[in-house]
């Protein structure tokens, strides 16, 4: 029965050779014009100290070379050295995109310029479970997000022990990606689309510069307000309000988001278009769900929605007087006054460090 | 170590960037890695200019037409050149030379030789250094273009600017530290690329400000609020997260996020106080074209970015106008009358900068770079054009200690290959940099495990020029 399912697909891309590999030099100073010595395919010797030239695999269908299979083999390989780093390294990103940082801060450099493990032991058994749990992932996650560490809260005076908090005694501050952000505003709002799959949203460059959505050219069936990976990006062409919460282009890797605080992010969620229909959108549902209640229970449910929490008493006065003030200086040029505040309270909502961050 | 990087990491990616410790971060660390380092290799040289503005002449103005004089070349024009040289679009495959059609003159105390189609840039020609050595690397636009501004022929480098602002910050808290003036019509050739941040924070990326209309993106919302009504937003905003970060006393990121919020407002007063330009004389008006047709769009730009660096604004970059052609400079069909276009467009305004900037005094403290991205061939291409040519290419810089009325470097008989003192595009940044007080060797940002820097001098072997400068500085220099 769960075969039935198992999500199926019609093609999927692989990399194949079209030709022999060619010879391949060691580049003078790094310079493609200046081929040295002729080097054969081999893991680095620190990672297979004993096994010599790498095994071609024979199995490899005719005709090609089998050296991508070789390398898959070798460097997943549980018994070897090469399988081990490997496993390491993976676990170590895994922890890090829950921690907000890996037991090995520096996650694409295991070398000697690297930094050490905080809690080296624990890399070593989380690496154990994870290859002889079969390489799966699931198991994993699961492992780390149910351990007391991770539920641990992340209110905390400063320490001067330590500071940066590497030993993990209490949980990070997390600044929510440039996608995430995107999906929790479109969450809150209730139009985030979670479509599976299919062709991208493109995008289309303003006169001014700003990159949006091109709505006119969205794939049949699609809304604007699918998930933000499915948001076309680039090389260096992205949707701007995502740039601006340092989205990584796609020109270079990305090994760990280093999340900013630029002025530019609080201008987006300000003035950028986007959140201001959100935030619009945002209040008509508030008003829906709370036609015939007091301004009490929408400022009460609001807070639900967006913070995921009721306000303390002082926090309801600010926002119930904010919303009476509002009411008040709308009512002479707009029509709905009340909702015109409501959606002002929406909006501010959105721009707290509340929203924003993980707790 | 980390840690004390990763909290100066913070403060220096907060706000504007304005609180880059860039400087700090390398001196504390020639001096933490060495026990004994007693030396004073570490220090800094003493900065001789302070802000940078580049102009961006993108297409590839031709040496041999504009900057450099050669009379050979008009003396054998028509005949086949003996040495085949690398062409890039088709049309020169008969290898013929071409002498200009434009006419050169002397200018300035200097003497110094340049087209008469550049009658504005003559006058301050006693203020400039003539490059006439330069060379690229790629004969393709958005190559030579990345190259120029971003050190690397590759996409996803941070741009000089990006790396003059995370060293120095900036002095203007209100607003971006590198801002990035281009044609409100439209994108230069290449666009955005040229001014990215690549594998630094966001905030180290070109800011475009816009002389028509909105002036920073966002800046201003679509839907305006009342004054009143947004005032007490953001009264409420600033309780509620001051509230919200009493729980996180350790996370520095919290303060600067609330004052990010002023910092927006202060933002949209000082834009538009720079932007206003009704407190400029007529005669500054005149000078920088801006009551001409012809000059009024790339003028602007040019009294926008001395209104900029006045202010205290460490990086402007300036791009030409779009029309005709995104790039403007790219004399393919007809060097004379392209040429002649163009320059009646920007050599008023370009001059008009540097006069300027030296009558207030703010040359001396501005690096001004005006240049295209490479060169062009000494042979025809289809009849009166020229092809692409990276092996020579001529541009000017001024002010920030940078020689003036001096010409440095030649190229050959017939301009295709610079011959004498050349000097990269990685040269000419590290030069750069020397004069704002950087050692391009030392100012690195770690990337991927790799500590880059903007000249990459281990693969580039650049060096700083010191024929381009006055009075260079010089200390002994660790070997890297």
């Amino acid at each position: 029965m769960l075969e039935s399912i198992r999500p199926s697909y019609d093609q999927i891309a692989i990399a194949t050779e079209s030709m022999a590999p060619t010879t391949t030099h060691v580049l003078r100073r790094g310079n493609y014009l200046r081929p040295g010595l002729e080097v054969h395919p081999e893991l680095p010797e620190i990672l297979a100290p004993d096994s010599g030239f790498m095994t071609l695999t024979t199995t490899s269908p005719a005709g090609l070379s089998g050296r991508r299979l070789a390398l898959a083999k070798s460097v997943t390989d549980p018994d070897s050295l090469a399988g081990h780093h490997v496993a390491r390294v993976f676990v170590n990103r895994v922890w890090q995109q829950l921690f907000g940082k890996g037991i090995v801060e520096t996650s694409n450099n295991f070398g000697v310029s690297g930094s050490m493990p905080s809690h080296p032991k624990l890399l070593d058994w989380l690496t154990l479970r994870f290859i002889n749990s079969g390489w799966r992932i699931k198991p994993l996650i699961r492992l780390m997000v149910l351990s007391t560490t991770y539920h641990q809260s992340s209110h905390s005076e400063t320490s001067r022990l330590d500071p940066q908090n590497r030993l993990l005694w209490r949980m990070n501050l997390r600044q929510l990606d440039s996608e995430q952000l995107r999906d929790a505003v479109l969450t809150v709002s209730g139009k985030l689309d979670r479509q599976f799959g299919g062709p991208p949203i493109p995008l289309q460059a303003r006169p001014d510069g700003m990159v949006v959505l091109n709505s006119d050219a969205l794939p049949a069936g699609t809304t604007p307000w699918r998930r933000s990976v499915y948001i076309l990006a680039r090389r260096n062409y992205h949707l701007t309000f995502m740039r601006v919460f340092d989205q990584p282009i796609v020109a270079r890797n990305c090994a760990i988001r280093e999340p900013t605080a630029a002025v530019t992010q609080s201008l987006a969620l300000l003035n950028d278009d986007f959140m201001l229909e959100q935030a619009e959108i945002l209040a008509s549902r508030v008003a829906t769900e709370t036609s015939g209640e007091t301004a009490n229970d929408r400022v009460q449910k609001v807070w639900r929605i967006v913070l995921g929490r009721h306000p303390d008493k002082e926090e309801t006065r600010l926002c119930v007087e904010l919303m009476e003030r509002h009411t008040q200086n709308y009512s002479k040029a707009e029509r709905q006054p009340e909702q015109q505040a409501l959606v002002q309270l929406c909006r501010m909502l959105l721009n707290t460090s509340e929203f924003l961050y993980v707790q | 170590m980390s840690s004390d990087r990763n909290r100066r990491q913070m403060l220096e990616t907060s706000a504007l960037g304005f609180g880059a410790l860039a400087l700090a971060v390398l001196n504390q660390s020639s001096c933490t890695e060495g026990s004994e380092n007693t030396d004073s290799s570490h220090q800094l040289f003493p900065a001789r200019a302070k802000s940078v503005i580049f102009m961006m002449q993108n297409g590839g103005p031709g040496q041999m037409d504009l900057f450099d004089p050669k009379p050979d070349l008009t003396r054998f024009s028509g005949k086949v050149h003996s040495e085949k040289v690398e062409i890039f679009q088709p049309g020169s495959e008969d290898n013929r030379l071409l002498g200009t059609p434009l006419k050169f003159r002397q200018y300035g105390e200097c003497g110094m030789e340049m087209a008469e189609i550049l009658p504005h840039i003559g006058t301050v020609a006693d203020d400039v250094c003539l490059i006439r050595s330069a060379w690229n690397y790629h004969n393709n636009h958005t190559e030579s273009l990345l190259s120029i501004n971003t050190g690397k022929i590759f996409q996803g480098r941070p741009a000089l600017g990006s790396w003059v602002s995370y060293a120095l910050g900036t002095e203007n808290h209100n607003l971006p530290a590198y801002i990035v003036l281009r044609d409100p019509d439209g994108y230069n050739t290449s666009g955005t690329l040229l001014w990215q941040n690549g594998f630094m924070p966001a905030v180290y990326r070109g800011t475009e400000v816009s002389t028509r209309g909105t002036p920073v993106l966002n800046l201003s919302s679509s839907r305006p609020v009342p004054q009143q009504i947004q005032k007490d937003n953001l009264k409420l905003l600033a309780k509620l997260n001051r509230r919200h970060q009493q729980n996180f006393a350790y996370e520095s990121a919290l303060e600067a996020r609330i004052q990010n919020y002023e910092l927006a407002a202060r933002m949209q007063l000082a834009a538009s106080e720079t932007l206003d330009m009704s407190g400029e004389t007529a005669a500054t008006r005149t000078m920088y074209g801006l009551d001409n047709e012809l000059t009024a769009g790339y003028g602007t730009r040019c009294l926008m970015a001395r209104r900029l660096i006045e202010s205290g604004v460490r990086f402007v970059q300036i791009f030409p106008p779009v029309k005709p052609g995104s790039q403007p400079w790219d004399s393919h069909s007809d060097v004379k009358t392209q040429n002649e276009k163009i320059c009646a467009r920007c050599d008023q305004g370009s001059a008009a900068l540097i006069h300027d900037l030296k009558q207030r005094g703010l040359l001396d403290s501005t690096i001004v770079i005006w240049t295209g991205e490479f060169g062009r061939l000494p042979v025809s291409q289809n009849g009166k054009g020229r092809d692409h040519n990276r092996n020579a290419f001529s541009l000017i810089v001024s002010g920030g200690g940078f020689k003036s009325g001096h010409v440095h470097g030649a190229t050959d008989e017939i301009g295709y290959r610079a011959v004498e003192d050349r000097v990269s595009v990685a040269d000419l940044h590290a030069t750069v940099l020397h004069q704002l007080g950087i050692d391009h060797n030392r100012l690195t940002y770690l990337h991927n495990s790799r500590p880059e820097t903007l000249t990459d001098s281990v693969i580039t072997n650049a060096r700083v020029v010191d024929g381009l400068v006055d009075n260079p500085v010089r200390i002994a220099h660790q070997t890297i």
